[in-house]
């Protein structure tokens, strides 16, 4: 080899030059192997979510109590509303694993009971704040102009008025009951849902490739339903699964107040109220309702949380 | 240090991710002299911007391993600064602009209020007439009112040119530039180019400008080191570079640039940069380099001066060697 | 910026006039109506609401004359409580629950903020995880729960602290731990991810890159910004203490107008509880304004969209 010409920046290996052979200089047949796809598989938000141990945690306890709502109370013999004034006021023990009420009723089966009614206000309050809130969004943000301005100043308007006192005056109005609890808690808390449903839409229409959707001449409806609405979902469900805890949060509220389902039914939130006025001598009344709720929300937001975080694509893993 | 801002040999940058650890900078040198301008060309992810971070101690702390055979900025070895060590060369020994005008600028205080905060580090003390001054100096209008107004009130140019300002107002003599013109249109880039071109030469710094767009770094730099996937392939005069280019990758980056006349296709590079955590054996661009050899699959070239009409050129390629072998 | 003033404040006036007919109109679909005979009234209390209501009257009527009552600030009659004001109530137990709402604020405010800035100095550290721990569970337990846990731990078991009535500062300690606990969370969560935002910001990098210090860069620099959305909560925080104020009072037998209201809830004294709705919205509707104003002392940007939070 002759490389005496050869100047070389900084010092090479020479054994490796000396190895060196007129072979090693004929072009390069097997390059197509070593050509790599520098595009690696994309994490989806699904990926992203299974990775977030939280998350799986926080999904593993709603599916769990969403179970023992519907299942539960087939498991045990007795009835929530079973009274046995003998058998009040007892510890958990055997035969009543959580314990029993003022009135000897089994709180294992009434908590079960309570995930079911809870659950259910939570889920249904927050359908129906759904259902509200994309109808009045979608109108707001796919018409635009004008009538988007008039909706949009009437939430402005209504997003002011602190809406908590309103429940508890529909409440009032309404009459207690699970129907009560219902409506009022579906009318109150759409705005949100609207408004981020509103701004994606917008936000959305403005994409170049809704614009190019539109250039090519496809329908608007068409644009609506394949790309617009698809990516609305994250959104929408990052929105729902934060108003699922926040719904059964205020139902437990209305009933501290005295403002709940009727006896004797029983949510969460009347098992805990009952609990506090016993809770200095029977404290168990009010830790196994009260571990219910808490356990629930975390789950919620630990779920919520992740999501939120696997549909954002600035989220970076931590 | 006599006239060298910049002495840079070897320099390897290294960090440690949960996915182990990667380099995006392997093996880098060059250097910068006074009143010189440099230009660092490659595409988004070869390194430079990284390079460029690391002359001012800006890489994460924990996370970073820099490791160099010379590491002199400013004549100083800055091998294992402290944070503390950083600071004192940062704003006013060495200054940086950065891509996005529209993001740099900090939105709740007044442009005033954030060229001062260089001014009080370098000189102890500010005045509202000297930041007027210096916002006159980078060419914008009214300055006086400018100065109390706030970024989110300025156009893009405008907030580029206040940054300008700001990396001037602490008098330092060496310039990072990492794509201060990429997001700006045209007829700006131009007026911001012109400006950076007239300051460089009045205040005799040095500057590194870094970029992915040729036909800026053809206007504006004397000389010129190109970047592939962490590694320098070739460096040479800008005129050197853009009449006689040596390694593959810049032949092909050239001949991807359109030429304006209309006609013939767009040329581009086939295949994708590798994968920093699965870098192949041998040279890095072997996988799309349309003149490899077998030995470049296998070895890593070595770097190599070559002589050609219009000057001297470093590459780092199989290529010249196979002219002394054959 | 006189005219974003000016508009905020006819916002409020909007807000305020569509809360008093809404409280109107429910107010007389109530089944049966409040006032009727069939709710079996002393006839004195009957006499003095059909006074004041003129329930004779046409609807609309009705309505004007409520709201030239409201704009005197008059209230009404209680029900239960032969002789006595809703104005007199609210002036006699406001004070208390005001007392017991700023307190929370203060601590909520300052505590959150602080805990998010700790938190987010040292991502990853066991301050970090023991805040963002804390603060999940924070915005997930009941309110009425804590105030049940420190009752009965710090109450009863240990002790510590009174748990009833409102005497003097040791009684002030844990009702305000309880009402100040969900905001302060929210808050903290707010501080910490708005920091986290931030510090990964441009601006920031500029910012280092002038050679300023780190701790001045997250002060001046990184705060500034980050707080910004915790300014903004700071008008739901006062909705948010004033429902919790029902709870609180409830649990710890303070004698404050949040108290009434629950009471008066339970008694179905319809025209306390309407009185103090619309004082409390007004409460809010003047606090969200004075957010308002004080928002853009802050970023000059007028950033008024709320969405998003």
């Amino acid at each position: 080899m002759k490389l005496e010409h050869i100047k070389f920046v900084e010092d090479y290996r020479t054994d490796i030059l000396e190895r060196l052979t007129a072979d090693d200089f004929l072009p390069a047949s097997n390059k197509n192997e070593m050509v790599q796809d520098a595009f690696q598989d994309r994490p989806t938000p699904w990926s992203r979510l299974k990775a977030n141990r939280l998350a799986l945690i926080g999904m593993g306890i709603v599916i769990f109590m969403i179970l023992a709502a519907i299942f539960g109370p087939m498991m045990t013999p007795f009835s929530y509303a079973a009274q046995n004034l003998m058998e009040a006021n007892q510890a958990p023990s055997s035969a009543h694993w959580f314990g029993t009420d003022t009135l000897g009723r089994d709180l294992f089966v009434r908590v079960l009971y309570g995930a079911r009614i809870s659950l259910a206000i939570g889920f249904v309050a927050a359908l129906i704040n759904l259902v509200i809130g994309v109808t009045y969004g979608g109108i707001a943000g796919f018409f635009g102009g004008a009538i988007d301005r008039i909706m949009m100043s009437i939430v402005d308007v209504l997003y002011g008025i602190p809406l908590l006192l309103y429940v508890i005056l529909l409440m009032v109005v309404l009459g207690p009951g699970l129907t009560s609890i219902f409506i009022a808690l579906g009318i109150a808390y759409w705005l949100t849902m609207a408004r981020i449903v509103r701004s994606q839409i917008i936000k959305l229409k403005a994409e170049d490739y809704v614009i190019a959707a539109k250039a090519m001449g496809f329908s608007s409806v068409r644009i609506l339903f394949k790309h617009i609405l698809p990516n609305c979902v994250g959104p929408i469900v990052i929105t729902m699964t934060l108003a699922i805890p926040e719904a059964i949060f205020t139902e437990a509220f209305l009933s501290f107040i005295g403002l709940g389902v009727n006896a004797p039914m029983a949510s969460w939130g009347v098992l805990a109220s009952e609990g506090i006025a016993s809770m200095r001598s029977f404290p168990f009344q009010l830790a196994f309702p009260a571990l219910a709720i808490c356990i629930t929300m975390l789950g919620f937001t630990f779920l919520g949380d992740g999501i939120r975080n696997a549909l954002d694509p600035k989220e970076e893993g931590k | 240090m006599g006239d060298l801002l910049v002495n840079i040999k070897n320099l390897n940058i290294t960090f440690k991710t949960f996915a182990g650890e990667i380099s995006p900078v392997r093996d880098v040198s060059f250097q910068l002299q006074k009143g010189e301008i440099l230009g660092i060309v490659g595409e988004s992810g070869s390194g430079k911007s990284i390079t460029a971070s690391a002359l001012m101690g800006l890489l994460p702390k924990g996370k970073t391993i820099i490791t160099a055979n010379t590491f002199e900025v400013m004549g100083e070895n800055c091998l294992g600064d402290t944070e503390e060590q950083w600071k004192s060369i940062r704003g006013r020994k060495v200054a940086m602009i950065f891509q996005d005008p529209m993001t740099a600028l900090n939105p709740i205080l007044s442009i005033e209020t954030q060229i001062r905060e260089v001014l009080d580090l370098a000189k102890g003390k500010s005045s509202y007439e000297e930041v007027v001054a210096l916002l006159r100096q980078v060419g914008i209008a009214n300055p006086e009112s400018r100065a109390k107004q706030y970024p989110h009130e300025l156009s893009g140019g405008m907030r580029q040119r206040v940054i300008i300002a700001m990396a001037l107002a602490g008098e330092a003599d060496l310039l990072l530039a990492d794509e201060p013109t990429t997001a700006l249109d045209i007829t700006t880039e131009a007026q911001i180019l012109k400006l950076l071109q007239k300051l460089c030469k009045e205040r005799h710094m040095g500057m590194i400008f870094i970029s992915h767009n040729l036909r800026v770094v053809a206007q504006l730099c004397d000389r010129v080191m190109v970047m592939y996937s962490g590694k320098k392939v070739e460096a040479a005069s800008v005129f050197t570079i853009f009449q006689n280019p040596q390694h593959p990758y810049t032949k092909a980056l050239l001949a991807s640039i359109p030429d304006g006349k209309g006609k013939g296709e767009l040329v581009a590079i086939e295949g994708q940069p590798p994968d920093l955590n699965q870098l192949p054996t041998g040279c890095v661009f072997y996988p799309r380099c349309n003149t490899a050899m077998q030995v470049c699959a296998n070895q890593e070239p070595p770097m190599i001066d070559v002589e050609v009409s219009t000057g001297n050129s470093q590459i780092r390629c199989w290529l010249p060697i196979k002219g002394g072998v054959l | 910026m006189g005219i974003y003033f000016l508009k905020r404040i006819a916002g409020a006036i909007v807000v305020m006039w569509v809360i008093i007919t809404i409280t109107f109109m429910l107010m007389h679909s109530i089944p049966g109506g409040p006032f009727t005979a069939e709710k079996k009234l002393p006839p004195l209390v009957q006499q003095k609401i059909e006074e004041t209501y003129h329930l004779n009257d046409p609807l609309f009527k009705q309505y004007t004359d409520y709201m030239s009552n409201i704009v005197k600030l008059d209230l009404g009659p209680s029900f239960k409580y032969i002789g006595r004001n809703v104005n007199d109530i609210i002036s006699e137990s406001f004070p208390i629950s005001a007392q017991l709402g700023f307190t929370a604020l203060l601590v909520a405010f300052v505590g959150g903020v602080t805990a998010g800035i700790l938190s987010a100095m040292r991502p990853n550290s066991w301050i970090d995880y023991t805040v963002t721990f804390l603060s999940t569970l924070g915005i997930s337990v009941p309110t009425f729960i804590i105030g049940a846990i420190l009752v009965y731990y710090l109450g009863f078991q240990l002790h510590w602290f009174p748990v009833a009535l409102w005497k003097g500062p040791m009684y002030m300690i844990l009702p305000v731990l309880t009402l100040a606990a969900n905001p302060m969370a929210f808050i903290a969560r707010l501080t910490r991810a708005g920091l986290l935002e931030v510090m990964n910001q441009d601006y920031i990098k500029t910012a280092r890159a002038k050679g300023l210090s780190t701790k001045y860069v997250f002060l001046k620099h990184a705060l500034g910004n980050a707080i910004l959305p915790v300014i903004t909560y700071l008008g739901p925080l006062a909705a948010a203490l004033l429902t919790g104020s029902f709870i609180v009072e409830t649990i710890f037998a303070i004698p404050g107008l949040g108290q009434y209201f629950v009471t008066s809830i339970y008694n179905r004294d319809y025209t306390v509880i309407l009185g103090i709705t619309i004082f409390y919205s007004g409460l809010v509707v003047l606090f969200n304004l004075i957010v308002d104003f004080i928002y853009p002392l802050i970023d000059p940007r007028l950033v008024v969209e709320k969405e998003d939070k």
